[in-house]
């Protein structure tokens, strides 16, 4: 009955009703969304690698180390020598190893020298591996694959001819124009930096430089390129490792830091992604601190609206009290209104969240690679609905507190 | 008993010079019908508000039902009224948003005593005072005067108080439905063997009750 009465008292009241219930159930809606963005910002941007056991380049800070190899952005310190990449791929403990080579770009993004192994053992997000939303990997010295938003942002296809340039800028001046590319195959998105790279052979890479300063022009085409003269090229930038057992990576990674022929250092790429996300944190709280300021405003709405309607309610404030309904009786039934109103907004936005999750879900996944699953109900998200009862209780304080001092003091 | 008042005297605030209310005796022995008149601001609704427990007197006391009200908690006071006391006022008698079903619901939901048969018991009660079945989950709002008048009534009595409190209930109606009201509300009290204490204004309804008595009689003021 008690809970009949606060909600029909509410629906006496629908106009003022309904517009706090959307306040809140739109509030909800941004700290829920804000909420399951950041845990998937944070989530795929700890998963921008996973399968691979370490990360090995010329001694540096492990953050750099991170960013360009990983991300692309900053640039290395120094090349490794085949020979040091090859006495290392080939021990005992190494499973497979994916030589990256750095230092050219098309049109702004960055061209990474590799092999069939990138496309093989690399893999990102829950172990996902690299898929061709159109042809297939690179067999030729002067194949290239395109990351998706390669392909998507210059209109590139299959059999599209692309010139690489040195250096990292669209408008570099030394272009190796003598050596077109062309386009084998174009990967799927994966929402990690691989979308906005150029992936080629290391062997083309280092016929291109060779090209570009001795070859004549026209001396190598697509078919004929002499790969053997180039298989081995003589230094590559950093090199990702995948352990035979993971129970040997420490030890691998102090065999590295330890390397005798020149300074290498290994890291391991989760400890290295989280701590790059760490310098990230305030971003995270500022994202927090607007939802809850956002929940904050509709909470407070949602008391000024129960605080002004009080004053419509002296007739049935005495009667019930008449009735033998105490003025705790009456502090209740306001708190329940609010709790009411809460719980609505919560089932509203978080319904209308999911649907929305289900319709863009999609669409956001390829475009920003940011993969929105819908389990929205996480320890995190129920704690946080928790504590917007419990601030919908506190705000409701004020005109339930009112309610019972004119329950008290009726004359 | 019904009613015993002895050295009530009442003022709002702390303005003690000038009494509302100074009763030195008062009673109402169980089964009378009492009707109180008197002029308007006079401290008839403050009177009845003191009987029902609502109010605190400032200085006497205050015997209900045989029961000490003025030495009752404020929640003790409460559940007395739910349990023991009905209430009829002049308008707004019932929760506008419920139904006459819920409105009676609600009250019987405060008294202590078993919810077992309020359903037949509020059934019963509304074909007593002839309202019609299509009626009773409409929106009270929809009702009438005399028909909110009378499932008023209903509610009022689904506790079985022992004491009716009404405080000008026929005021708002004309004089069909005045007539109609009165009868039906003696009819049940005449069965229930009920108090009842009834305030008006008009004289002529004087031969329904056992008792007239002005209320410049029962309280005398220092001015």
């Amino acid at each position: 009955m008690f809970l009949k009465v606060a909600v029909k008292s509410l629906l006496s009241r629908k106009g003022s009703a309904v517009m706090t219930l959307m306040a809140i159930s739109v509030a909800i809606f941004v700290l829920l969304g804000i909420e399951q963005i950041r845990q998937q910002a944070r989530d795929s941007f700890a998963s921008t690698v996973s399968g691979v056991d370490l990360i090995v380049g010329a001694k540096t800070g492990s953050l750099n180390l991170l960013l360009y190899s990983v991300f692309r952005i900053g640039s290395p310190t120094d090349n490794i020598s085949w020979q040091a990449y090859r006495e290392i791929a080939d021990s005992d403990d190494v499973a497979w190893a994916i030589p990256i080579s750095l230092g050219d770009s098309h049109e702004g993004y960055r061209v990474v020298g590799t092999t069939q192994a990138f496309f093989e053992h690399f893999s990102f997000g829950k172990k996902r591996r690299l898929t061709f939303s159109k042809g297939e990997a690179f067999e030729g010295t002067f194949d290239a694959v395109l990351g998706s938003e390669v392909a998507l942002a210059l209109g590139y296809s299959v059999g599209t001819e692309i010139i690489l340039a040195h250096g990292l800028a669209s408008t570099s001046f030394t272009k190796h124009d003598n050596q077109p590319f062309v386009v084998v195959g174009v990967l799927a998105p994966t929402g990690t930096p691989v979308d906005q790279t150029i992936h080629v052979r290391l062997e083309g890479i280092e016929a291109m430089h060779a090209g570009g300063s001795a070859a004549p022009i026209g001396a190598f085409t697509h078919a004929s390129a002499p790969t053997a003269d180039f298989s081995e090229p003589e230094s590559i930038t950093a090199f990702m490792l995948g352990l035979k057992s993971r129970m040997s990576t420490f030890n691998v990674q102090r065999q590295i830091n330890q390397f005798s022929g020149e300074p290498l250092m290994a890291i391991l790429p989760g400890v290295a992604l989280s701590e790059l996300w760490q310098m990230m944190s305030m971003f995270e709280n500022v994202l927090r601190l607007i939802s809850a300021l956002v929940l904050l405003a509709a909470v407070l709405g949602m008391g000024a609206v129960l605080l002004a309607s009080i004053r419509e309610r002296r007739q049935e404030i005495h009667l019930l009290r008449m009735m033998g309904a105490s003025p705790f009786y009456l502090f209740c039934l306001v708190e329940m209104e609010a709790m009411i109103l809460c719980l609505l907004g919560m089932l509203l936005g978080g319904v209308s969240l999911y649907a929305a999750l289900f319709m863009i879900g999609d669409a956001v996944f390829s475009r920003f690679g940011l993969y929105l699953d819908a389990t929205l109900l996480t320890p995190e998200a129920a704690l946080m609905l928790g504590a917007v009862l419990l601030a919908t209780l506190a705000a409701a304080a004020a005109p339930s507190l009112k309610m019972y001092t004119s329950a008290r003091d009726i004359s | 008993m019904a009613v015993q008042l002895t050295g009530v005297q009442f003022s709002y605030g702390n303005d003690s010079q000038r009494q509302l209310l100074d009763i030195g005796q008062w009673r109402v022995e169980r089964g009378e019908r009492v009707l109180i008149h008197g002029p308007s601001g006079a401290g008839k609704t403050t009177l009845l508000n003191i009987m029902s427990g609502l109010l605190p007197c400032t200085r006497g006391d205050v015997s209900v039902l045989d029961q000490r009200l003025d030495q009752m908690s404020a929640k003790q006071r409460d559940q007395f009224r739910a349990n023991n006391i009905g209430c009829v006022f002049q308008r707004f008698n019932l929760i506008p948003y419920l139904n006459a079903v819920d409105n009676i619901g609600l009250a019987s939901t405060f008294s202590s005593g078993g919810n077992a048969h309020r359903r037949d018991e509020a059934s019963a009660l509304l074909d007593a005072l002839m309202i019609e079945q299509s009626d009773w989950a409409k929106p009270t709002s929809n009702l009438s005067m005399g028909q909110q008048q009378r499932v008023a009534i209903a509610r009022a009595l689904i506790n079985s108080p022992a004491l009716l409190i009404a405080d000008e209930p026929t005021s708002s109606l004309d004089s069909e439905n005045r007539d109609n009201f009165l009868a039906l509300l003696m009819e049940l009290i005449g069965k229930r063997d009920m108090t009842l204490i009834f305030v008006s204004h008009d004289m002529a309804l004087a031969e329904h009750f056992t008792r007239l008595e002005a209320l410049s009689d029962i309280t005398q003021r220092p001015w």
